[in-house]
């Protein structure tokens, strides 16, 4: 990859990057950060990577620093599989994007991704696979709890609006 | 067939059957009336016919059946279906399939939408802010640069063997012992073939002069014993006084030191008789010259060594110190590797009967690595 393939690389890609990033932590500093040391790692990567790998790459990379930061920041047990903040809504909401934003919150943390992935970036499941450590039929069974969880979370809200 | 006495059991068993025609019925019907024994006999069998017996349907037998590739959804499995649909997961089939479903059960299209509401699309407000601060600019490295690179480059390499004979000065002294002995039995062969040379020219110069001085020393003895003398050059003599004395470096130098030293008095010492004629000339034995002693012999030999050959030699070995080969490196190597891995690795340098050096090894506990002849 040549030094203006990597420029190229930080126009088409660091705005989708610190996007997913910031979905999924919620904190614009430490996206920032997370996005950063991506592209360090690229440019470390620049002489021995095509630039037709260099999206999955990053995705890769920042994923994975992105669960190294948030497991050694929040010491916090992660979420489980059961959604234990339930489906209860709290806020009056204008539209259904905030909806969605609200109930992706309380996604846990590799359903959120899968998703994000999946819609954010159009990525097919095998790609996520590549991107979290995952198989592709995990990434199908995380996708189809996440779509089931938001599907009700907006159902039920529906209900009550 | 007459029905008839001997023969009605058939007929009343088609008759139970069904399989009488009607005026086969009508027959047997008056024929019963006629004889009311047989009648009597025929309403009780008519009465074992067994009918159809109910029995109790099984509960669950939908279950048991196969499904059809067209009814592969239904109300367990429709949300998968509905969930592989927004996700562009269906084949065209399980699209017409889903489609009739949804026809057919209209509060599934509800949950379709809800579906359809989860896709998440990207907020594009939301950009990295200092996307420039990502970039890379091409490296322009200046001449200057690259010339002091280079002269660095230049100045290490010519410094490396100064530093391999800093770093390699105490170990390496048994090369350099080595090549010192070496030297010594150069010098040694040297003056071997020196002395040959002398006795070769000794025994043709000896002089009527010298024979008269030997038959006088012998006086007495036998012409045998006369004779043998004489044939013995007198550096024979030399070179077996020579032999006795361990020949090194540290002596031939102080015998170089007193060459020199003789060479300075030699006008004003009467004990070395030396033809003033052949003051200058290295050879010795020269036919104008008196006979010479065995120590004044040695002594030219040693000075014509001193002024020559011992300055070549040195120059060598000076020369071989300079050398340096692969083996020096490996040497280095050698050395880094054992104190980095804590094992005995040594270097052995193996020499022939004259001192030179004929192979290298690596030694270790388990292997041997050598090269040379």
């Amino acid at each position: 990859m040549t030094v203006n393939e990597f420029n190229s690389c930080v126009d088409l890609y660091a705005d989708s990057l610190y996007r997913f990033i910031l979905k999924n932590i919620k904190d614009s500093d430490k996206a920032k950060d997370i996005v950063q040391d991506t592209y360090e790692k690229l440019w470390l990567k620049v002489s021995e990577l095509p630039a037709t790998n260099a999206k999955s790459y990053m995705f890769t990379a920042a994923y994975r620093t992105m669960i190294d930061k948030v497991r050694r920041d929040t010491k916090q047990t992660p979420l489980q599989d059961g959604h234990t903040e339930g489906l209860t809504a709290k806020n009056s909401f204008n539209d259904i994007k905030e909806v969605l934003n609200e109930a992706l919150g309380k996604l846990p943390e590799i359903q959120r991704s899968v998703i994000l992935l999946r819609d954010y970036e159009g990525y097919n499941y095998a790609e996520i696979g590549e991107i979290t450590g995952l198989n592709e039929s995990q990434v199908k069974v995380y996708i189809y709890r996440a779509r089931v969880f938001l599907k009700e979370y907006i159902g039920s809200l529906d209900a009550i609006i | 067939m007459k029905l008839s006495r001997a023969n009605y059991e058939t007929f009343l068993i088609d008759y139970l059957d069904g399989k009488l025609t009607p005026m086969e019925v009508a027959n047997l019907l008056l024929f019963l009336e006629q004889n009311p024994d047989i009648k009597a006999e025929f309403e009780g069998i008519e009465l074992t016919a067994l009918t159809e017996i109910p029995v109790d349907l099984y509960p669950n037998k939908e279950t048991l059946k196969k499904k059809s590739p067209f009814t592969l959804i239904n109300h367990d499995n429709a949300s998968h279906f509905l969930i592989r649909k927004i996700e562009q997961d269906l084949s065209e089939s399980e699209i017409a399939e889903l489609d009739l479903f949804l026809i057919q059960n209209n509060s599934f299209k509800k949950e379709l939408s809800l579906f359809e509401k989860t896709l998440l699309k990207p907020d594009l407000s939301i950009q990295f802010p200092d996307k420039n601060s990502l970039k890379r600019q091409a490296r322009i490295i200046p001449l200057y640069y690259r010339i002091s690179t280079v002269a660095a480059l230049l100045l290490l390499l010519v410094s490396i063997p100064m530093l391999i004979r800093l770093f390699t000065g105490n170990s390496s002294s048994e090369p350099r012992l080595a090549s010192r002995v070496t030297d010594v039995n150069q010098a040694a062969k040297q003056l071997s073939l020196n002395g040959k040379k002398a006795d070769h020219l000794n025994s043709v110069a000896r002089t009527p002069k010298q024979i008269a001085a030997v038959r006088n020393k012998l006086k007495g003895r036998s012409e045998k014993t006369i004779k043998n003398q004489l044939a013995i050059p007198p550096t024979a003599q030399l070179i077996e006084a020579d032999s006795t004395k361990s020949l090194k470096l540290s002596n031939l130098l102080q015998e170089q030191t007193t060459a020199a030293l003789i060479d300075n008095n030699r006008d004003a010492n009467a004990e070395f008789p030396i033809n003033p004629n052949d003051a200058d000339s290295p050879e010795i034995g020269n036919t104008s010259a008196p006979f010479n002693s065995i120590k004044s012999i040695a002594e030219q030999r040693i000075k014509a060594m001193s002024k020559d050959n011992l300055e070549e030699l040195a120059a060598e070995h000076t020369k071989k110190q300079r050398k340096i080969n692969a083996w020096d490196f490996a040497a280095i190597g050698a050395k880094l590797v054992g104190k980095v891995s804590g094992k005995n690795i040594r270097l052995q340098n193996r020499y022939n009967s004259d001192g030179q050096l004929t192979q290298y090894a690596i030694v270790t506990n388990n292997f041997e690595f050598s090269r040379g002849h």
